[in-house]
Order: structure tokens, then C-alpha cells, then sequence
């Protein structure tokens, strides 16, 4: 077998093996005369069929012969198939039975002229469809709602496409969950974003509360609720700078002080407030925070909770002094932590590298200051969680990806086929994989560096 | 030593299938085919209790199905099970839970175990009977649903978890030979290295016969069955319907509702 990156060898090797995955994953890649060999494999049986026309994977100019079959099964599946693209699925609607025609209501890369001319009257599942699509347009939207069932409302509610009027009208017939979705959509009206600051129910002030497009003033008023969830929601809003959010952090409830916690934005001072949080997720937080202080870092590295110091092992700006106590942590995580780390020092990270624990190892084996040997061993070990780890190192060594093309497990084997660190000795061996996931892989894979080396 | 691991290449459905034309099962071309997963672990039980053996003894695969099920069998032998045994013949076909015992019970018969392994049910057709029903038609002692066994080859009781309801487990011990079906995370089941898949194509595949077992026609197949299958359908689902309005405007809807559903 050759092993050389030529289109030719590989659509022989396809055709030699009869493989319809390896076939499939060169079709787009070939000229018409190859072509023709690829199709006699792909569309050698109707599982064949059945299966492509329903995978994500596969490529356009296979659905495109797919979409001119006469089988309503196939047709049935590539109505469902999210790669579908626009003009296939416009080709479909011609001819396109009920079951069919529901689901490219439904489908998100449908055509708007096509969901235009679906006739959905007397269709439940058709309008369902139709209801739930993020991208059916405004002038059907508008038809839709007359006489549309709680559920149907509820999926009308959330198309960004919804303008005032019909969001006026849904407010007023809806239910309290169609309400917080009027609230929190993009296009609320004035009016009712009034009304849903005073509303009853403490469901719809929180979706105010989290509408990106909500004023200052009425933000400040849903920081001053009652209700924790609520408040919780205005401080998460991004629209609300730290001035606004003044108190913030000593707020009475958790669920408060944690999304403050997880906020980009934090100044020193609020971070050095929560640092001492009693609660250790708000702990957490504040300790990947890349504003914190070696200070409020170093006070963190020695919390009781082990989650905490973890953190902190994640934190970019966390100093070399504070990584290497950390080393030595008693909890694996946390060591495991600071190994993951790609700017690590290098004499840390020859003090993890012996280091027995999987999560640990796992985390070596992804470091790229991870020494050749070090690696070599891992891509060895005994669990296969840790030997995946090596595969995705930008330094692995050409050795650990031959060892791991014989990996027993899978997925590792699927991963390599799909990483850029996968040598070509490493694809041609692949194609020959039992899993014909993996031989996809490779193949597609082999065809694309065969059009570079063009 | 030697275990019997019995197993079966079930059926998994695509999300839209069809029911064949004589309305008694799915449709293959809707079908996709894998090892039956209990199977997976009673024969990483066979595998490890021979490893705890020094790796000494011999572990047989045997499955009652057409050829495409050899790709199973390949796998099982990839792991490491010694010898497969393949029965399959057109008088088969149509044979129910009682009668694939009979065929597996003389299987059994002939290659004279010290234990038998089966997984608690197939996936496909969740009979749950198989196993038992093997060990009924050998008069040998069982036990079901096994989470956890201790047992040692030559040994002549062997003592197993049962996992029963509500948590609880049963400490047994059976005299040995015995069919024990196995239940799901008894242990973690390996991956046959492609190695191992590789030099599984030169292992012993034998495929027989009912005849070659010594069973007759009307032992095997519909004929040698105590159930047939009548019917495989999908059952239509209920429909709900929420009644909003005023009380005379719920009260006009059910009498809609009504009126629609007796035809009045």
C-alpha cells in the first residue's frame, strides 16, 4: 500500500477494500471518474443510504445525489439532516410529503421563501414546526399566533423575527411563561417592560432582569427585588457596570454574590472583598479571576477547600512561588491543575511528571514542556484516558502517535484520525481501522492533505 | 477449565424505521448491529477470571444467528476468548427464547463447561429467559442477575451477588458447573486491540447446524417454539389536551371533545 499522498492510491484503496466510509469521505475530493467508482460503494445498499442521508458528516456532494433519489425513507432523513444546505432543502419541498414538508418547517437552514410557502392550515405538527423555528418569518409568525396553543405560543415567543405587536399580543393572551419571554426578548416594548418590572410574578421580573437591552434605571430598581433570583439576574447583566452594582458583594444571598463572582469585570476591591466569601463557589470564582492579586491569590492557595485551591492553579496570572506549593498539594486535582498549565516552569513540571495519579498523568500528558520520555511512557499507561492525553500534545513525539494507532480504545484512535498532530503513516494505517468512524477520519483526512500537497 | 460464554448480535432502530411487510419485526435495512451489551461483561468475567488463573483455560463464544453475527464473534476472539461457535441454519429462524435454549443447552452439552455465562437479557428483545431456561433444560444449578461472583476454576461452589429490588443484593453460592446470567457493571468490559482483532482471524470459527447438535426440525425454529409473535407495532400515543377559558368555554370544549371522539 502506498503511502504517499496521491487521490488516485487512496479512491484504489477504497474501491480494493470496498470500504463505503473511506469512499464516502473521498467523494468530494475526486474527479467524476473516480467518482463514479466512490458511488457503486457508498450507495451499495439501502442501510448504506438510510445511514448518510441522516449523518452530519456527510458530504455535500453526496446529499446533493442523495437528494435525487426516489426513496422517501432517504428523502425522509435528509429533511432531518442538519448539514443540509438551503438549496437541497428547497429541492426537497418539490414533491415533498407531510412528514417531510414538518421537517423542513423545522429545519434551521430551511429557506425563508420555502418556510414562506409551506401550507401549514389544518397541520398541527406542520405549525409546531413552524412555531419552534428560530427563523420562520414575521408575516407567518403573525398568522401563527391567531389561535395558537400555549405551546405553539411559547416557541412563537423567542423568534428574534417577533416585533412589538406581535409580542404585545402574546403578553396579553400568554401565559406567565410566555410574559418572562416577552420580557426578556430584545424587542420588548416600553410598555411592557414597565409592566414586567412591577409584574406579580417574580419569574417574569427575572427575564427583565437578564434582557441585555434593559435600561440602567430599571436594572438598578431589579438589584433593589425581593426576590434573590431576580436580583441575581440584574447583576449578571453586562449591560450593569461595577459602579451600578455598588453592595453587591455583601448581598444577603449566595445565588447573588456567585454570579458576581463569575463576572469579568471586577475590580481589585470587589475581588478582595470575595475572596473571604463563606461561600467556597463565590471562593472559587474569584480565584480565576485574572485581576486577582498575588495576595488574594496566595490567601486562596491555602483555603481548606480543595476546589478553591484548584482554582487558583487555573488562574493565568498565578505566580511561579504559589504553582510550585501547589505542586505539592495533597489533592490530585489540584496538582493536576497546575500540570495542565502550558507556562509552566519547566523544573515544576519535571516534578509532576512522576507523579502516579491518572489526573495528574492525563494533565502531563497534554503539557507541552512534557519531556519525549516522559510522553513515550504515557502513551503507554494502562488507562485509556491518560493515553488520549498525548495524542493532542503539539510536542508529541512521531513514536507515541505510532504506538497509539494501535490503541484498543476507540475514541483514541477516532481522535488521532481527527488531530492535526496525526502523521500520514499514522492516516494510512487508520484506514484500516475496524471502526468505520476512525476510516472516515482518515480518510477525509489523507484527501485534504492530498489537494494541499496540489 | 473451560466457560461457555453464550452471546447474541442484537438490533439497535434508527429513529425512523419501518416494520417488515409481514408485520412481525423491524425492518433490517432500519437496523443497526452490535454485540448485546450484558454479553460485553460476561465474557470480561470469563476473561478475568482466567487471567486470576495464571491465564490458564479456555474460553468458547457461542452465538445462535446468521453469518453477519461473526462480526461479533471476530471481537469476542479479538479479546480473547479462545474458540467461536457459530449455529445457524434457515430452520432457525423464527425459533423463540425456549427453543435458542435448546440449541445453546446442547451446545453446552457437548462441550461439557465448567461454567456457563449469559448475559441477564438481550437488549433487542428483553426476554430475560434464555439463560435460565439453559440451565433448566441442563437440570444445573443458576442464578440471575449476577453482580458480582467469586470463583475459582475447580473450584466446586462458586458465590455470586444477585441484585435484587430496592438496592439490595443476595449472597448465594451455587454448585459448580452452573449458568449464571450477568448484569451490567459487574466489571469494565476491555476493547479488543487491533492486534487482537487481527490475530482473531485466525482463530477457530466453527459454524453448525441444528442438525450437527443432534435437534430435530420440529425442535428448532417456529415449529420447536412455545410463543410466536403475532404482531410488532408501534402503539399509538395518547393525545392531552389543556381546556383553558371560562367554565362555559371548557365546558363547549368538552363537549367538542366528546362529540369528535364518539362520532356523534
Amino acid at each position: 500500500m502506498s503511502k504517499g499522498l496521491d487521490l488516485q492510491s487512496l479512491s484504489e484503496f477504497a474501491v480494493q477494500e470496498g470500504d463505503a466510509y473511506v469512499a464516502l469521505a473521498l467523494h468530494p475530493f475526486a474527479d467524476q471518474k473516480i467518482q463514479a467508482e466512490l458511488e457503486k460503494l457508498v450507495f451499495e445498499r439501502k442501510r448504506l443510504k438510510l445511514t448518510f442521508a441522516a449523518a452530519p458528516y456527510t458530504p455535500k456532494s453526496v446529499l446533493t445525489l442523495l437528494a435525487n433519489e426516489d426513496d422517501e425513507q432517504v428523502r425522509l432523513r435528509l429533511t432531518k439532516n442538519p448539514a443540509m444546505p438551503p438549496e437541497l432543502l428547497a429541492q426537497l419541498f418539490k414533491n415533498a410529503s407531510p412528514a417531510e414538508i414538518k421537517n423542513l418547517a423545522a429545519h434551521r437552514r430551511t429557506p425563508v421563501e420555502i418556510l414562506e410557502a409551506i401550507d401549514w392550515h389544518d397541520q398541527v405538527a406542520i405549525r409546531a414546526a413552524l412555531c419552534s423555528n428560530s427563523h420562520t418569518p414575521l408575516g407567518i409568525l403573525r398568522e401563527l399566533v391567531v389561535d395558537s396553543s400555549p405551546a405553539e405560543k411559547k416557541g412563537i415567543v423567542t423568534n428574534s423575527n417577533a416585533d412589538v405587536a406581535l409580542l404585545t399580543q402574546l403578553w396579553q393572551d400568554g401565559d406567565k411563561f410566555v410574559q418572562g419571554e416577552v420580557a426578556a426578548h430584545a424587542t420588548c416594548p416600553e410598555a411592557l417592560r414597565e409592566e414586567a418590572l412591577v409584574h406579580s410574578d417574580s419569574l417574569v421580573r427575572r427575564k427583565l432582569a437578564a434582557n441585555e437591552t434593559l435600561d440602567i434605571d430599571r436594572l438598578l430598581r431589579l438589584m433593589k427585588d425581593e426576590d434573590a433570583q431576580v436580583r441575581a439576574a440584574a447583576t449578571g447583566n453586562t449591560v450593569l457596570e461595577e459602579s451600578y452594582r455598588d453592595g453587591v458583594e455583601d448581598d444577603p444571598s449566595i445565588r447573588v454574590r456567585r454570579t458576581e463572582a463569575k463576572r469579568e469585570d471586577l475590580s481589585a476591591r470587589i475581588i478582595d472583598s470575595l475572596a473571604d466569601d463563606e461561600d467556597h463557589w463565590v471562593r472559587r470564582w474569584v480565584a480565576r479571576q485574572p485581576a486577582a492579586s498575588e495576595q488574594v491569590l496566595e490567601r486562596l492557595s491555602r483555603d481548606d477547600v480543595m476546589e478553591v485551591r484548584r482554582a487558583v492553579s487555573r488562574n493565568p496570572n498565578c505566580p511561579d512561588n504559589i504553582l510550585e506549593r501547589l505542586a505539592q498539594d495533597e489533592e490530585s486535582w489540584v496538582r493536576a491543575g497546575v500540570a495542565l498549565r502550558e507556562d509552566l516552569a519547566l523544573q515544576i513540571l519535571a516534578g509532576l511528571e512522576g507523579d502516579e495519579d491518572i489526573d495528574v498523568k492525563s494533565a502531563v500528558g497534554r503539557n507541552p514542556g512534557t519531556s519525549e520520555q516522559v510522553l513515550l511512557a504515557i502513551a503507554n499507561h494502562e488507562n485509556k484516558d491518560v493515553r488520549r492525553s498525548v495524542i493532542v500534545n503539539p510536542n508529541v513525539p512521531d513514536a507515541a502517535l505510532i504506538k497509539l494507532q494501535d490503541d484498543p480504545y476507540p475514541l483514541n484512535r477516532a481522535i488521532l484520525a481527527g488531530h492535526p498532530n496525526c502523521l500520514t503513516e499514522n492516516l494510512w494505517f487508520l484506514l484500516k481501522d475496524p471502526e468505520p468512524q476512525v476510516r472516515y477520519t482518515a480518510g477525509k483526512a489523507l484527501a485534504v492533505r492530498c489537494q494541499a500537497a496540489v | 477449565m473451560k466457560i461457555l460464554v453464550a452471546i447474541k448480535q442484537v438490533a439497535s432502530l434508527d429513529d425512523d424505521f419501518e416494520i417488515r411487510e409481514d408485520g412481525k419485526d423491524v425492518d433490517h435495512d432500519f437496523c443497526d448491529y452490535e454485540i448485546n451489551e450484558w454479553d460485553d461483561y460476561s465474557l470480561e468475567t470469563a476473561l478475568q477470571i482466567r487471567e486470576n488463573n495464571g491465564d490458564e483455560g479456555e474460553i468458547v463464544v457461542v452465538t445462535v444467528g446468521p453469518e453477519e453475527a461473526d462480526d461479533e464473534l471476530r471481537k469476542c476472539l479479538g479479546k480473547g476468548a479462545d474458540r467461536a461457535i457459530r449455529v445457524w441454519d434457515d430452520a432457525i429462524e423464527g425459533s423463540d427464547q425456549v427453543a435458542i435454549a435448546r440449541i445453546l443447552t446442547k451446545v453446552v452439552e457437548k462441550e461439557n463447561p465448567d461454567m456457563v455465562f449469559m448475559g441477564v437479557q438481550a437488549a433487542d428483545n428483553a426476554y430475560a429467559q434464555t439463560g435460565i431456561s439453559v440451565a433448566q433444560q441442563l437440570g444445573w444449578p443458576h442464578a440471575a442477575v449476577v453482580n458480582k461472583l467469586e470463583y475459582t476454576p475447580g473450584a466446586s461452589q462458586a458465590t455470586a451477588h444477585r441484585e435484587l429490588e430496592g438496592g439490595l443484593e443476595e449472597k448465594i453460592t451455587v454448585n459448580c458447573p452452573a449458568v449464571l446470567t450477568i448484569q451490567l457493571g459487574i466489571n469494565e468490559p476491555r476493547y479488543a486491540s487491533l492486534r487482537g482483532i487481527k490475530q482473531a482471524a485466525g482463530k477457530p470459527l466453527d459454524e453448525v447446524s441444528h442438525g450437527d447438535l443432534g435437534l430435530s426440525d420440529d425442535e428448532v425454529g417456529e415449529a420447536g417454539s412455545v410463543s410466536r409473535v403475532r404482531k410488532v407495532f408501534v402503539p399509538e400515543k395518547g393525545q392531552a389536551e389543556m381546556i383553558e377559558g371560562t367554565p362555559a368555554e371548557q365546558a363547549a370544549r368538552l363537549a367538542e371533545i366528546i362529540k369528535e371522539l364518539t362520532g356523534a
